[in-house]
């Protein structure tokens, strides 16, 4: 693939940057493309020219969050992939032209947690919806008038350029073309690694995802490559079913059509008893309780992958814990970012696992907002920006 | 006995089991003498029996039948009391039933077999239990589940297979039977798939506590929670469950062992269990438990563990337990009904997993034997669980104790003599 030209390489490291971004003033609006200054990247940090990005729920999530909660004016954005401009002081891992891919959840593979194949949740920089850089807390956009513009998830990937902190980049070495890499930052990431190291699908399995949304259809993927041999997909979107086949979903139930009879019913039936994993990858405590009912007693295992952002809390019989069933919960589908997504690249470059089918649109960056909409109308799976059209 | 063994001199609770024995087969000679041969008749023996809620049990006199197909009457030698017994006594409402036969924590000697029964005969000993094995199903073939869906868990009032019962009352009544053991009568009648064959050399007043308890505490440290040497574990409850969990989490090379209790007793019997830290509640003043324990392990404890009973005390343990990887095992049983409630942000947040263990995840007859070797080889400890033992005649004495938080297991002896340790 190519790598972006710089007519004057020399002329950006280490001075600010002016470019474009897009900023979202208040929530629920549409995002506003305007010039930014972008600061050079501090120690420990990095600064990005981002070559795609694409959209995901949990930017979705941010964006409607009213405040005071929600958190404006925000630079969106968290799943994208881009070429390094310049790097901050101790930072050796990568250098100016390397491909990386961001990515929300800290990896600085040092720490107990790094070190632990039992967890993924860096604990030198925990997890948290931060409005700035990760050890700072300060930010490296400045709007035209010289005002402070908030960071997203520590990657703000809704700008030509963005600074990252290096706990939070990959580096990409594969040769897997720029959009499928942007893919693996986020959403399909998670669903592969829920099915693979969360749950550990094995062969044979009965399977019941919640919500075929790209996390779901991931799971599909990851639990079809493990061998699942009934992949069940749970969705009120009837044009679901079309697309689900070529994820892997083998069966499709819209709960709509059945009736009186409770979901865990229907899944009971279709499964000998229940399913032996079910995925809940939308975000509802309801949905939770659903997919915690589908799972068989014995040994049925619920996993959440879904952002509950009401505070409404899982509420599940304490009988049905006690007959055998699990619910474990994990974010990013238990990806180690550093050593996963490489793992994940390879795994598409060998045609394990299939990311092309996640496209299903593309924009230039200045129609950013289309990407909302078709989320948002539950049209698009992935909708690709790209920051050069 | 072989002349050897008896050379070598027995502890006097293996004699009491030997001499048991003796006076059982003469019993069996005397039976034989007075019916004829061919058929099983029923037994008249002697059984606690529970006529009214919360009132204490009276011995009176009751009739076994014989067993039918795939059933083996037993005779008790020894039974423990459980809290399980406590909460059906005490219950008035469905799945309680009156009168009932309670227990279900016992040793015993099969004293006949029904047809279709191979694995058992006359003369061994054996530990029933209120999970069954049927050996054949899904669930009894796979390694993942110890809930048989032949016979799934109920808190059932009859026999197993065709739902009939065994013991009447000297009026003719029917007394209903207790989760498949009803171990607080001389003789009881259990299903083949609810009985488990095992060594007669370990101890009744030891063996018994396997039936239920033990296995249940030291499996769920063991099995469910599968605790790797190193960890930390947090212990809600310090009944003989959570004791049973802290000896089962020792063995396994656990580091910490932290006991919560709101009784200040139970640290110093934790001890002899490996509770290696006490946190009583009350004494924490304003600062929620799962900060105190935060601070005791690094972030939280590997694995915590509900041995109480209560939504409550599980969403206090959820809390205890480490993110990236902590596990919550509930073992406790809330009343029928009973809702647990998470924080679904903690869960995706934080990786944390719940996980129930009913019976620890235990096979009764893959994993008994091994809990009675490990015994046997001075491994797992059960001497310090039993606090007191009592003639069946005492039995009410065994709930006041209980009830008092006085006794962690008191061992009911079915014959006359209790046989006093060295």
């Amino acid at each position: 693939m190519d790598k972006e030209t710089q007519t004057n390489p020399s002329d950006t490291t280490g001075k600010p940057i002016r470019c474009k971004a897009a900023i979202c003033k208040n929530p629920e609006e549409a995002l506003v493309i305007e010039e930014i200054e972008v600061a050079p990247p501090q120690a420990w940090e990095v600064r990005i020219k981002i070559l795609c990005t694409s959209l995901c729920h949990s930017d979705v999530t941010f964006w409607k969050m009213q405040k005071p909660f929600g958190i404006f004016p925000t630079i969106f954005g968290h799943e994208a992939v881009g070429v390094v401009e310049s790097v901050g002081e101790f930072v050796e891992e990568v250098k100016k032209g390397d491909i990386v891919v961001p990515v929300f959840l800290a990896n600085c593979e040092d720490c107990k947690d790094c070190k632990s194949e039992k967890s993924n949740i860096c604990s030198k920089i925990p997890f948290s919806v931060n409005p700035g850089m990760p050890r700072s807390g300060s930010s490296r956009f400045r709007d035209s008038n010289g005002d402070v513009i908030n960071h997203f998830l520590f990657v703000s990937s809704f700008s030509e350029y963005t600074v990252v902190d290096i706990i939070h980049l990959v580096k990409i070495t594969e040769p897997i073309p720029v959009d499928k890499a942007c893919l693996l930052s986020c959403g399909i990431s998670t669903g592969v690694g829920a099915a693979t190291k969360i749950a550990k699908v094995e062969k044979g399995s009965t399977v019941a995802i919640f919500g075929l949304g790209a996390v779901g259809l991931a799971v599909a993927v990851g639990a079809r490559m493990s061998g699942a041999s009934k992949i069940i997909g749970v969705d009120l979107n009837p044009e679901k079913a079309k697309i689900a086949k070529k994820f892997g979903i083998t069966d499709f139930v819209n709960p709509k059509d059945c009736g009186e009879k409770p979901i865990g019913e229907v899944i009971a039936e279709m499964t000998e008893g229940g399913a032996d994993y079910c995925f809940e990858c939308i975000g509802l405590a309801n949905v939770m309780a659903d997919a915690f009912s589908s799972c068989r007693p014995g040994w049925g295992k619920t996993v959440i992958l879904g952002v509950e952002v009401h505070g409404a809390p899982i509420s599940v019989n304490s009988l049905e814990i006690l007959r055998g069933k699990s619910i474990a919960g994990s974010l990013f589908g238990g990806i180690k970012a550093k050593s996963d997504i490489p793992r994940l690249a390879k795994m598409y470059l060998d045609k394990e696992i299939q990311l092309d089918e996640f496209i299903t649109h593309e924009v230039g960056f200045d129609d950013i907002n289309k990407a909302f909409d078709l989320l948002l109308q539950g049209k698009s799976l992935r909708c690709l920006i790209w920051m050069d059209r | 006995m072989k002349e050897g063994k008896e050379a070598r001199g027995l502890s006097l609770s293996t004699i009491s089991v030997q001499r048991e024995r003796e006076r059982e087969r003469e019993r069996e000679r005397e039976r034989e003498r007075e019916q004829p041969k061919g058929g099983r008749k029923p037994i008249q023996c002697r059984a606690a029996i529970c006529r009214r809620p919360g009132e204490p049990l009276q011995i009176e006199e009751v009739e076994v039948a014989p067993p039918k197909a795939w059933e083996v009457r037993i005779k008790i030698i020894c039974t423990s009391l459980c809290f399980s017994d406590v909460t059906f006594w005490k219950m008035k409402d469905p799945p309680a039933i009156f009168p009932r036969i309670l227990g279900d924590e016992a040793v015993g000697v099969v004293e006949s077999v029904g047809e279709n029964v191979k694995e058992l005969k006359e003369g061994d000993t054996v530990i029933p239990t209120l999970v069954t094995e049927c050996q054949d199903c899904r669930d009894c073939n796979s390694k993942k589940s110890n809930k048989c869906s032949k016979f799934p868990f109920k808190i059932s009032p009859s026999m197993p297979r065709d739902g009939t019962t065994c013991f009447t009352d000297s009026k003719g009544e029917v007394i209903y039977h207790f989760i498949h053991v009803s171990s607080f009568s001389e003789y009881t009648v259990v299903d083949v798939a609810n009985l488990t064959k095992i060594d007669p050399s370990i101890p009744p007043n030891r063996a018994c506590l396997i039936g239920c308890g033990i296995s249940t505490g030291v499996g769920a440290a063991w099995k469910t929670a599968n605790v790797e040497a190193g960890s930390s574990v947090a212990i809600f409850g310090l009944g003989a469950i959570g004791l049973a969990v802290a000896e089962g989490a020792r063995l396994r090379g656990a580091t910490k062992i932290i006991g919560v209790d709101l009784n200040p007793n139970k640290f110093e019997i934790g001890k002899k269990f490996g509770v290696t830290d006490f946190v009583n509640p009350s004494d924490c003043g304003n600062k929620p438990i799962h900060e105190v324990i935060a601070e005791m392990t690094d972030g939280g404890a590997d694995y915590c563990f509900e041995c109480v009973g209560l939504a409550s005390v599980v969403s206090q343990a959820f809390a205890s337990c480490r993110k990236g990887w902590g596990k919550t095992i509930v073992v406790g049983v809330d009343k029928p009904g009973s809702q647990l409630t998470f924080s679904s942000y903690e869960v995706l947040h934080f990786g944390k997993t719940i996980m129930g263990s009913m019976f620890g995840d235990i096979k009764p007859k893959t994993d008994i034997p091994i809990l009675v070797k490990s015994y046997l080889d001075k491994e797992l400890q059960l001497d310090e669980f039993v606090t007191h033992e009592v003639q069946f005649e005492d039995i009410n004495k065994a709930f006041d104790l209980l009830l008092a938080e006085k006794s962690i297991r008191c061992v009911i002896w079915m014959d006359k003599q209790i046989p006093f340790p060295i």
